[in-house]
Formats: C-alpha cells, structure tokens, sequence
C-alpha cells in the first residue's frame, strides 16, 4: 500500500485549520519542525511504518483523531 | 496614538521607572513591554515600573544591547506602551521550570478562557498573537515552542533574555523577576497584525540531508544520512573534515518549512558530534546555508510587509547578527529601517516563531 502517508498529513492540516488557511500553513511548519519532512511525501510514496507511528503521535498531540 | 516607544538611560531600575513615569504622563498604559540592560539588575526594573503603572500588565526581558526607534543603544531600558486605541485586551501568565517536561494544555487553555476560549480566538485568528520571552539560561526553548505551538493556533513571537558584561538573565511578568522560566502575554489587538522572520542566511546547497541521530533535548547532533554530520557537512561545503569549524559561523544549518527557513547554529564539535544552539529533531531534512546581508534583507522584509503605517513594531533580533553589525559598521542602516516606525527591540538570545530559531530577527508588528 503507498500514499497513507501524504493521506495522514492531508487530514491532520484540514483538520487541525479548519479551512484557515493561515493556520493550515503554521500547522504544516509545525509538522516539519517536529521533523517529519511532509514536501517529500506524495500520494504515491510507500509507506513507512516509522513515519506513520510518528504522524499518529502528531495527530494525538493535536487532540485529532485520524 | 496608540502607542509609544522610549529609551532611557537611568542611574538604577528607580530612576528608570520614574523617567518612564514623566515620558507617559499623558499616556494610559494598558501594556507595556520592555527590554532592559542586565546592568539594571541590581534592583528589579519590572517591580519599579509596576510601582508607577499599577494598572497596566507589564513584561520584559534583560538584553545585551538594545534598539528603540532608530537607536541602537547599551545600558539601557526600551519601552513599549499601547493603550486601548492599540490593544482591546492582554493576558500575561509566566511559565516555570521550563527545563523539566512541560504540559502547556492548561495554561493555554486558561489564556484563551480570558478572552472567552477557544472557539472566540480561532474565530478572530487575525486579532489574536502572542507574545513570549525565555529565559536563556534553561536551553529548553525548542521543546517549549513544540509544545506550545502543539497546545495553540495563536501565533508567538519572541525572543530569549540576553545579558551585558554582568551575564544576568533574566523575564519579567507584572512585578515579578524570573529565571528558567517563560513569559507569555496574549495580546487581542484592535487592529490586528503582521509577524515577519527574516534570517541573514539562504540556501547554500539544494542537497537536503536527512538526520538520521539526534538528541534534541541536549542539541547535539550525530549522523546525517546515517553517516557523521562533519563529514557530510565538510562534503557539502567541498572541505576537508578538520577544517569545518571554519565554517561554522559563515555557513549554519537550516530547516526550509514552506519556503521559510529556520535557522539553526552550530556551538562546537564534541565527541561523535556537533552542538547546536537548536536542537533538531530525527526525520528533519536540512539544507546548508550561507550568510547573506543583512541591511538588504531586513529591508526587503519589512518593505514586502509593511506597506500600511503601522502602530508599533516589536523586533527581537538575535545577538548574532547584532555582532555582525557592529564588526561591519551597519547598526546606523539597520537602524534606520525601524526607524521609520515606533519600535523597540533587543539583540536577543535565540528568537521565537513557530519555534525556536537562531541567527534571525523575528518581528511583530502591531497594526
């Protein structure tokens, strides 16, 4: 299965801004700076199952459930 | 007018606050914000100026050197006031013991509960920013910003204490002195705002390096790519390993998050390792950078966001690039940017925006 993981940063952005898109650009520096390099994921990049662990915790931290 | 700015040179933190006491005699403080040399510790600048404006909600930081309007100065104490016309609303809540593992949820929760919650900021997300001071001394300023940047949509802008020859460092919040420890204030403006971050530093190399072995609560670095950070970062600048310290200052490292790069400082080699003065997380990709100019760029920053008269502009500009400055003759030009605007700021000791950042200047501007 590829592309879970462009899908995972998708979801937390939308969710987390709420259609601010103001907001949806800090929540993507703030999912860098926590050292997951969202540019490089598309929807065809294969899954990584540490990378995936990290955007759950990512989410969790947010109060997202995705 | 909405807001005021003052520099004052004092003979003590007394003396201080009741020069600052005739310049706003006119004035109705809602918040005021300052930066103070260190070399006013001797008594607690904040408690005097609390003394003369009981009223207001009061904030500072020690500073190595400090710049109001087009001043760059040393020894002395910039002022910020606003006034109602500038800030409907402030709330300022100091956090302590920042080096230990840190919940921010309540405190946010509680700032945000002032203005009533959460749905109320989000919803007026443009009137809302935060501002925040650290305290230098407990290197625990990129694990606060993750944390808090985690906790809240509510944008902060900031910088770490500073300190002059004496190498105190200190925040202040209402009449209160505080070290290892973080001040915020959550202003609701009447006009809104603008943040901008400029950095003396682009990209050096479109090569992105992976970083593979990190501690980013001590901030050493280890591997990127899975191989010693010295010896690819000596590839990449085409130099020999033991000549990389070299090139520390001149070329730093950066995280590029959305076309904005944020800055991260080496400090010194250790065993297997480089100290930063940012830790960098595991998983981040990094780009080499190299100086750039900082006049030109600060001005092209300010010029790309400033088009509109603004009622005050806050800059934390990093120590760093306050030395630059002073080795090429340029504080008179830079100056002269902020000038063109009441402003404060000071050279400060790490900058804060969206997280913690080195060798940049981050800067609010109130509207």
């Amino acid at each position: 299965m590829a592309g879970q993981i462009y899908n995972m940063i998708q979801k937390i952005i939308t969710e987390k801004s709420r259609g601010n898109k103001v907001i949806a650009n800090s929540v993507k520096t703030k999912i860098i700076l926590k050292g997951v390099a969202i540019d490089k994921y598309t929807p065809t990049s294969p899954d990584d199952m540490a990378v995936i662990q990290k955007l759950r915790d990512i989410a969790k931290e947010f109060g997202l459930i995705i | 007018m909405a807001i005021r700015t003052i520099s004052i040179k004092g003979a003590d933190s007394q003396d201080v606050a009741k020069k600052a006491e005739e310049a706003l005699k006119d004035f109705d403080v809602k918040f005021l914000l300052f930066f103070a040399s260190s070399c006013y510790d001797n008594s607690n600048p904040a408690e005097e100026l609390k003394k003369v404006f009981p009223d207001s909600e009061i904030i500072g930081s020690t500073s190595h050197s400090e710049y109001c309007d087009s001043d760059y100065t040393d020894h002395s104490v910039s002022i910020m006031a606003m006034d109602k016309d500038s800030i409907e609303d402030v709330c300022v809540r100091a956090v302590e013991n920042i080096d230990k593992e840190i919940e921010l949820r309540d405190v946010v929760e509680d700032m945000e509960a002032h203005f009533g919650g959460n749905e109320e900021v989000f919803s007026n997300f443009d009137k809302y920013v935060g501002l925040i001071l650290f305290e230098s001394g407990a290197k625990a300023e990129e694990v606060f910003m993750d944390r808090l940047g985690t906790a809240t949509d509510i944008l902060f802008v900031g910088g770490s204490s500073s300190a002059a020859e004496n190498n105190i460092s200190r925040v202040y919040a209402g009449d209160k002195v505080y070290t290892g420890a973080a001040v915020l204030a959550v202003l609701k403006t009447v006009n809104g705002y603008d943040v901008l971050k400029t950095q003396s530093a682009c990209v050096m190399s479109e090569r992105k390096l992976l970083v593979t072995k990190s501690d980013l609560h001590s901030r050493v670095l280890y591997e990127f790519d899975n191989r010693p950070c010295g010896e690819v970062y000596a590839e990449v600048l085409g130099v020999s390993v033991d000549k990389i310290q070299d090139y520390f200052v001149s070329n730093p490292l950066g995280i590029v998050a959305d076309g904005e790069i944020f800055v991260r400082t080496f400090n010194e080699i250790v065993e297997d390792g480089i100290t930063l003065h940012c830790g960098i997380p595991e998983g981040s990709e990094i780009n080499v950078l190299k100086i750039g100019n900082i006049v030109e760029d600060t001005k092209q920053a300010l010029d790309s966001v400033v088009t509109y008269k603004p009622a005050g502009v806050i800059n934390f500009n990093c120590l760093y690039r306050t030395f630059e400055m002073l080795n090429k003759q340029l504080t008179k030009p830079y100056c002269e940017l902020f000038g063109r605007y009441p402003s404060i700021g000071f050279s400060t000791g790490g900058e804060a925006y969206l997280g913690h950042i080195n060798e940049t200047s981050t800067v609010l501007i109130i509207k």
